[in-house]
């Protein structure tokens, strides 16, 4: 896309204020064929909707302080919505309406620098769309997620903060290859900080902070979704911890997976990488099965599966009776490298399963500062280059501990706490708008483990 | 809003344990299970409920297949999840004007409905919806088990095309639609493509509730009619006015493809199944009510956006609420 020197002229004096009152001529004033244009809210339009209702691709709406009580759908492709100020540009479901900012099914989406805040369902939500990106967002108080994209490919979330979630802070599903990358987000008193169901392949997830929810990064599977078994997510220098929060929402997968930092539950070929983890209830590190009830499919066991594409994944084959009650998604092919671990009450590090051949699943740990394991000494066990040795059964992983004991109960999602003033993205009323194509390339290799901070 | 009081919660206690889970129950053989076969004749019989006719024969009324809700995300849909908004011996649809009338039922959706209402009072009315500009009204009989109440935990509306049907071609629903999806009066065993029981969020649906644990808990399962005359809001047995799609074609009599409604209600219920009972009679006599009173905009407007264009708008979590 190519703005103009006007718009960019015009959108600067729009963010001085010099124009409020006379921005009509902002979105007349380009827009010839090919050209984008700046739509100003409230000034040229009244409302995010109405913006985005007068936006063509490659437009940039941008919106003045104020809060606004909507409700938008996107529809058209490579927009972006942008406001003036993270935390004065204010979208308030009241608890009443569903979703913040909903893009479906339109292309190349990119909102950053507002808050959202009180929605029923989501704050920023992408559905059905190849390219998005979501950066300087702020989300709090919201009945399902925060920012979550869903059946999205070529994404990316970037400096943006999440907090106040029943299920998870950030969240991406149901895609193989994803293509996505989270980068520099703060998660914390959400569900979970991180859920990614069924969601994996070049999905990167780095330099965040996940710190006082029920439970940290979680990838999971599960046949409730396509694209399952989820897969090839790679968690690179992060800050884990103290995610046994009792005073969080909850719903009941997060209840379920309390206390623990990062847990892959029935993941397959993910990568916990150089990430600090610590002050866990149950394990910093745990792979473990997903236990699934009313399940729709079954796993199978033919691994040129899992390098299908979601959008080629078949129907069950399975018919529903004869699916069992409980199907067991067991985690399988996970390397978890290089992290220091500490302070938790299960295993620093720990893998656990129905099955009793543990080292069949090819889970493996190496190189990892922790003082504790479960199983006893998992690095003697299961390394990840060289064969294993030792007894699996010293020191396994108590499942049902892990599991079955009891939780507090979830508190309510639209009391959690107002989180503090976030950083702006940089120059917001001239930087130009950019068509989401898909994530920046991140050199994994040159993420070292971050230093534990203060407090 | 009026409703800020939180959701209700099931107990806040996982008793899910491994050890057991591991042993997996399998309940395939249950006694209790018979399962619709494939071909059966829809129920039509009128079973002593007042104001429930039958005035289409069972020939015009196709057995739709059962619905395989999930794994979602293939299908175009958007859902909307309800809690439940009271609970009241009325029925505006079968009984309208006669407060007190009817067997007991589970009201979702608007809280203003009773025995007076119509899709036009339903309008902008508060309700117990997650998106609040659903203000339609649903609802289902009462769930005893012997003579204890067990009350719906929630439910979920997916709002869909029907199977096979071109996505395009479906409309929204006119203020004022009324359709009910099962039969009150069954004496025979109905199609599970229109009543299903089942465990959580599993497609293996039967004619009668089997045992559920309390992760996957027993939910009923409402197909509802796909096709419409396109004239009639209502009609005498209030289903002569809709008919179901078959292979992604209405019949000539019904030519309007509208959006298919399956509700999902769940059940804060693992116990043993025998004995529980309807407030319309048996176990068999599954059935659910829809009255319209969605804002028009809304529900034009989520169907333009999700269905005509062929988008999954939202999925249910199928993850209980705790």
């Amino acid at each position: 896309m190519k703005r103009t020197r006007t718009t960019r002229l015009l959108a600067g004096l729009l963010a001085t204020g010099l124009l409020l009152g006379a921005c009509s001529s902002s979105e007349s004033s380009t827009g010839g064929d090919g050209e984008s244009k700046t739509i100003a809210v409230p000034a040229d339009q009244p409302t995010i909707q109405e913006a985005v209702n007068a936006a063509s691709p490659g437009d940039l709406i941008l919106v003045s302080p104020g809060v606004y009580n909507e409700a938008v759908s996107v529809e058209t492709n490579d927009i972006t919505i942008r406001g003036l100020d993270r935390n004065e540009v204010i979208l308030d479901g009241n608890f009443e309406l569903t979703n913040g900012i909903k893009v479906v099914g339109a292309n190349g989406v990119t909102v950053e620098n507002m808050t959202g805040r009180n929605f029923t369902g989501n704050s920023f939500y992408w559905t059905g769309v190849d390219g998005y990106r979501g950066s300087y967002l702020t989300s709090y108080r919201t009945g399902d997620y925060g920012i979550y994209a869903f059946d999205s490919y070529n994404g990316q979330f970037d400096n943006s903060y999440a907090s106040g979630a029943r299920d998870a802070g950030f969240y991406i599903g149901q895609c193989y290859p994803c293509n996505a990358l989270i980068d520099n987000v703060i998660s914390e008193w959400n569900g979970l900080g991180y859920s990614g169901t069924n969601a994996g392949g070049n999905l990167a997830i780095v330099n965040s902070t996940f710190r006082f929810n029920r439970a940290g990064i979680v990838p999971n599977t599960g046949s409730y979704e396509l694209c399952y078994p989820q897969r090839e997510t790679t968690m690179v220098g992060n800050i884990v911890h103290d995610n046994s929060n009792p005073d969080t929402p909850a719903i009941d997968v997060a209840l379920l997976a309390m206390g623990n930092g990062i847990l892959i539950a029935g993941g397959i070929g993910n990568v916990a990488e150089r990430n600090l983890v610590y002050n866990h209830e149950r394990t910093g590190i745990g792979v473990v099965p997903f236990p699934e009830e009313g399940a729709n499919d079954v796993p199978n066991n033919d691994d040129s599966l899992l390098t299908q594409p979601c959008k080629d994944a078949a129907a069950p084959t399975v018919a529903p009776e004869d699916i069992d009650d409980l199907v067991l998604w067991s985690p399988k092919n996970n390397r978890v490298i290089g992290n220091v671990v500490s302070d938790s009450g299960l295993g620093d590090i720990a893998v656990g399963d129905l099955q009793p051949d543990l080292a069949a699943l090819n889970n493996c740990f190496s190189d990892n500062q922790a003082a504790t394991s479960a199983p006893a000494d998992l690095q003697t066990l299961a390394p990840c280059d060289g064969t294993g040795s030792g007894d699996w059964s010293v020191g396994s992983l108590d499942l049902v501990n892990l599991i079955a004991s009891e939780r507090p109960p979830e508190k309510d999602w639209r009391t959690t706490p107002i989180p503090a003033a976030q950083p702006n993205m940089p120059d917001a009323a001239n930087a130009p708008a950019t068509p989401a194509r898909g994530p920046k390339q991140v050199d994994l290799a040159a993420i070292t483990v971050p230093s534990r901070p203060a407090g | 809003m009026t409703d800020d009081a939180p959701r209700r919660r099931r107990p806040s206690t996982i008793r899910i344990a491994v050890a057991a889970a591991a042993v997996v129950v399998v309940l395939g053989g249950a006694a209790a299970v018979v399962t619709a076969q494939s071909g059966s004749t829809p129920a039509t019989g009128t079973g002593g409920h007042a104001g429930h006719l039958s005035a289409t024969p069972a020939s015009a009324r196709p057995d739709p297949a059962p619905v395989r809700l999930g794994p979602q995300g293939r299908h175009p849909q958007f859902i909307v999840e309800c809690d439940l908004s009271h609970t009241a011996p009325d029925d505006p649809i079968v009984l309208p004007g006669n407060p007190g009338a009817s067997h007991l039922h589970e009201f979702f959706g608007s809280h203003d409905t009773d025995a007076f209402s119509t899709g036009e009072s339903l309008l902008g009315t508060d309700t117990s919806c997650q998106n609040k500009a659903d203000t339609a009204a649903y609802w289902v009989p009462a769930l005893f088990n012997g003579d204890e109440r067990v009350e719906p935990d929630e439910l979920i509306a997916y709002y869909r095309t029907g199977v096979g049907v071109e996505a395009s071609q479906v409309k929204a629903w006119p203020v004022g639609l009324n359709m009910l999806a099962g039969d009150p009066g069954a004496e025979e065993p109905q199609s599970t493509g229109v009543v299903g029981w089942t465990c959580g969020a599993s497609d293996h649906l039967t004619v009668l509730p089997r045992d559920c644990s309390p992760r996957a808990p027993l939910a009923l399962r409402l197909t509802f009619p796909d096709c419409w005359d396109g004239e009639n809001l209502d009609s005498a047995d209030h289903r002569a006015h809709t008919a179901y799609s078959d292979n992604g074609s209405c019949p000539g009599t019904h030519p309007v493809h509208i959006v298919q409604l399956i509700l999902a209600l769940r059940y804060d219920f693992d116990a043993d199944p025998s004995g529980l009972r309807l407030a319309s009679g048996s176990m068999i006599t599954g059935h659910g009510d829809v009255m319209n009173g969605w804002s028009r905009d809304e529900l034009e407007h989520l169907t333009a956006l999700c269905l005509d264009r062929g988008e999954i708008c939202g999925i249910s979590s199928n993850r209980t609420d705790v």
